[in-house]
């Protein structure tokens, strides 16, 4: 008698591929695990662990090696698949190479997946059959398997190797049955490389046949990676009035709104992206430290409201969310309740270094603001000698509370200290966290130390504009150009740095030839130093007209 | 046809496939005879069917739905809606088949969630009235992609050709349609929000050996 399987036309291949798979079913309610699982044995799948809730998934993924996930979305007590699974990608309890499906019965799902950050490989309407989920099953393991080899190498970093693989399946044959999905990884690679002129050659290729968001976005990306802030967030607010599901295009943009010293135009940006997709805690986080140096106090408390009722169970939330959240209600008068959530972070952390300085620091800046200069300085020394005698990994905001107790018990070279541990990832983009810092000494009432910081930070500008020109001059622009731009980026109302990066670019058309990329950077450093200086707007306008004339180029400026 | 008229038609529906799920599954039960579960789970397949459409008609009708436009393979979502509907082919013993020709790697631009909707809509209703086969064709032209749902029954009664199909939501008598029970007046009030939705969409009749109806998907921008 012939099989389910072999009645559906599985080949003999596939069926032994699949059948040998460990899967798990994630379900709060016990008979619809049940038949899922009979549904499954009917499909020969029999190798099936189960968990009743994100919590035993979790034990589930921690100790055993899981091919295949079937999640239901709702899983009860308030949470739901999608967040599941972010989480579990975050703590990579599963990855790439894992199958995860999500069950629904709504079909408006299709609408939280592609707001997702992660999109699981498909999701299964409820009701269905063992024919439907087995189907699905099959696609998603075909389709995986297609793409294992570029994202194995991905994962790898290996940015080069996957480009070439991207290129074998592309042009082999069989032609390959996800050939949009190749160009996306190869897009992401390219950009790794930053191989930014074979990117926006490669998206430009996909968008003359494919209106497709991933592609536009990619376009944007180039732009901001080549300095050329305008272009980027003109493009971004194009992909998100299109395609409002498209929330990387609503991230990047509030990101390029940040670089541009935009932090009102950042905030509500983010604001929009997450009332799209209003699960993700770390978002949340970069929306309420935007909303708290807007001044947007009842936001910021709201949204860090959310983050530790809903979002608590997220690899994302830490102490510093009750710290920011203990502050923001401190600056609206609620000392009581932001001393209630200090208490609750050790609470619900437990006590250790991180919750024990937080809770300390917390204290010491309410009984500062409460006039209680002596229980202030108590708390302080603790939180001091604590810091001092473990050392621990803080986040931002934590270090920042304690640097602003340092100097409001005029503390100095530990604050100075503390902001040493400050993450450095780029002097030049973090505009947050400098006006972090900004509002973190006005507290403290000592604004002119955050001057003089904000000095050093100029003088380090300058110093890489100075080594633009330099290698400019030497015709060296491959080193000059990134520099040069960043430099622009620091400070983007510096009409000097501005001008040089213009006239590196011009410089480069010169003698390397014109090219539409140069020619748009160009047009843009020139629209951007307008607003600074119409005069030396229109200086630059006229060199580049007459550089255009001497090489014939017809374009119009 | 106003929006109350075709919720209520379309509760009717739910009322009428609830009540014959629980006589059949009453009558499994007093006689201890399962034959009739296929059955079952037709009725029930239908009425989420119908539970669906009228969530999304209250969606379009609040105007709370955004298009949700991507690329799919087109051959997978003909294969996940014949797939959903099998339960009620089996249950009617109507075979499905899908031609796609050349165009099985076509890439469809849609809302995947409304062109399901449709598509199994069809599918019901051409299985319907269908004597034993269902047959799906797909055929490409420069911008648009026409997908045709076909039975092999009777065909459409001759005045229904008298209709302009080009715009069936906008027709001002739909409920000719709705009246003979073939269920597509749900079908065209998806196909016109999907159209309002972004994605231009029409929807013509033809007979061709029984009833077919061509849904034309335009891929432009």
């Amino acid at each position: 008698m012939a099989s389910f399987l072999d009645e559906l036309g599985v080949s003999a291949p596939m069926k032994n591929l699949i059948q040998d798979k460990t899967l798990l079913i994630i379900d709060d309610i016990p008979d619809a695990r049940q038949t899922l699982r009979n549904m499954l044995s009917v499909c020969d799948l029999k190798k099936i662990k189960e968990a009743g809730s994100a919590i035993e998934a979790v034990k589930v993924l921690e100790s055993h090696k899981i091919d295949i996930v079937l999640s239901d979305y709702n899983l009860g007590g308030g949470r739901d698949g999608q967040q599941l699974y972010e989480e579990l990608m975050e703590r990579k309890l599963v990855n790439e190479s894992t199958i995860y499906l999500m069950i629904t019965g709504e079909r408006s799902y299709e609408s939280v997946v592609r707001a997702a950050e992660l999109a699981p490989d498909d999701y299964v309407l409820k009701p269905f059959t063992p024919a439907v989920i087995y189907s699905r099953i099959e696609r998603a393991f075909i389709k995986k398997s297609s793409l294992l080899p570029v994202i194995s190498l991905m994962l790898e970093g290996r940015w080069e190797d996957a480009v070439t693989e991207c290129n074998r399946q592309l042009t082999g044959t069989p032609k390959p049955r996800h050939p949009l999905e190749l160009f996306r990884l190869k897009g992401d690679c390219l950009l790794k490389l930053n191989r930014t002129d074979d990117a926006q050659s490669l998206f430009e290729q996909v968008l003359a046949s494919y209106k497709l968001p991933w592609a536009e976005y990619g376009i944007a990306r180039i732009a901001r990676m080549r300095g050329q802030l305008l272009v980027a967030a003109t493009k971004l607010q194009q992909i998100v009035k299109e395609s409002p599901y498209f929330i990387k295009a609503r991230d990047e943009l509030a990101d390029v709104y940040e670089e541009m010293g935009e932090l009102d135009k950042s905030e509500l940006v983010l604001e929009k992206a997450n009332e799209v997709s209003p699960n993700n805690v770390r978002r949340q986080k970069k929306l309420a430290k935007a909303a708290f140096l807007t001044g947007k106090l009842d936001l910021a408390e709201k949204v860090l409201g959310n983050i530790v009722d809903n979002g608590r169970f997220s690899i994302s939330h830490d102490a510093s969310d009750y710290s920011l959240l203990s502050k923001t209600m401190s600056m609206q008068g609620k000392t009581e309740e932001a001393m209630g959530k200090l208490n609750e972070a050790v609470k619900f952390f437990g006590e250790n270094g991180q919750t024990r300085i937080t809770k300390l620091a917390g204290q010491a800046n309410l009984y500062f603001g409460a006039g209680k200069k002596d229980k202030s300085l108590e708390a302080f020394k603790k939180a001091k000698q604590a810091y001092l005698e473990e050392e621990p990994d803080l986040p931002e905001q934590i270090l920042l509370d304690l640097a602003e107790i340092a100097v409001k018990h005029d503390d100095i070279d530990f604050c100075h200290k503390l902001l040493d541990r400050l993450p450095k990832g780029d002097a030049f983009n973090g505009l947050a966290q400098a006006k972090m810092l900004m509002s973190m000494f006005e507290r403290a009432g000592r604004a002119d130390l955050a001057e003089g910081m904000v000095t050093a930070g100029k003088k380090e500008v300058l110093a890489l504009n100075d080594r633009a020109v330099l290698s400019a001059r030497d015709k060296n622009y491959d080193e000059a150009l990134p520099i040069i731009r960043k430099a622009a980026q620091a400070v983007p109302d510096d009409i000097r740095i501005l001008a040089n990066m213009v006239k590196v670019l011009m410089a480069m058309v010169r003698d390397r030839g014109w090219s539409e990329t140069l020619h748009t950077e160009i047009l843009e450093g020139i629209e951007m130093a307008g607003l600074v200086s119409k005069t030396t707007q229109q200086e630059l306008k006229t060199v580049y007209e007459k550089l255009l004339q001497s090489i014939k180029q017809d374009v119009p400026v | 046809m106003t929006f109350h008229a075709l919720f209520a038609s379309g509760v009717h529906d739910v009322k009428n496939h609830l009540n014959s799920a629980i006589m059949h599954l009453n009558e499994a039960y007093a006689t201890n005879n399962t034959s009739r579960l296929p059955e079952v789970a037709n009725h029930c397949y239908e009425l989420a069917t119908r539970l669906d459409q009228l969530l999304l008609m209250y969606k379009f009708q609040e105007s709370n739905y955004r298009a949700n436009l991507d690329y799919y393979p087109l051959a997978d979502l003909i294969n996940d809606a014949m797939l959903e509907c099998k339960p009620i082919l089996d249950a009617k013993k109507v075979a499905i088949e899908a031609n796609l020709g050349e165009e099985e790697d076509l890439l469809i631009r849609t809302d995947r969630q409304l062109l399901s909707i449709m598509l199994n809509n069809l599918i019901y209703n051409a299985a319907i009235w269908a004597k034993s086969k269902v047959s799906i064709s797909v055929n490409r032209h420069q911008n648009a992609i026409d997908l045709a749902v076909s039975d092999d029954g009777d065909g459409f009664p001759d005045f229904m050709f008298e209709i302009d199909f080009t715009r069936l939501h906008k027709n001002e008598n739909p409920r000719l349609l709705m009246d003979l029970g073939t269920g597509l007046y749900l079908c065209a009030f998806s196909a016109g929000a999907l159209t309002d939705a972004g994605t231009p969409c029409r929807i013509s009749l033809n007979n061709r050996n029984g009833a077919s109806v061509t849904l034309t998907i335009d891929q432009q921008g």
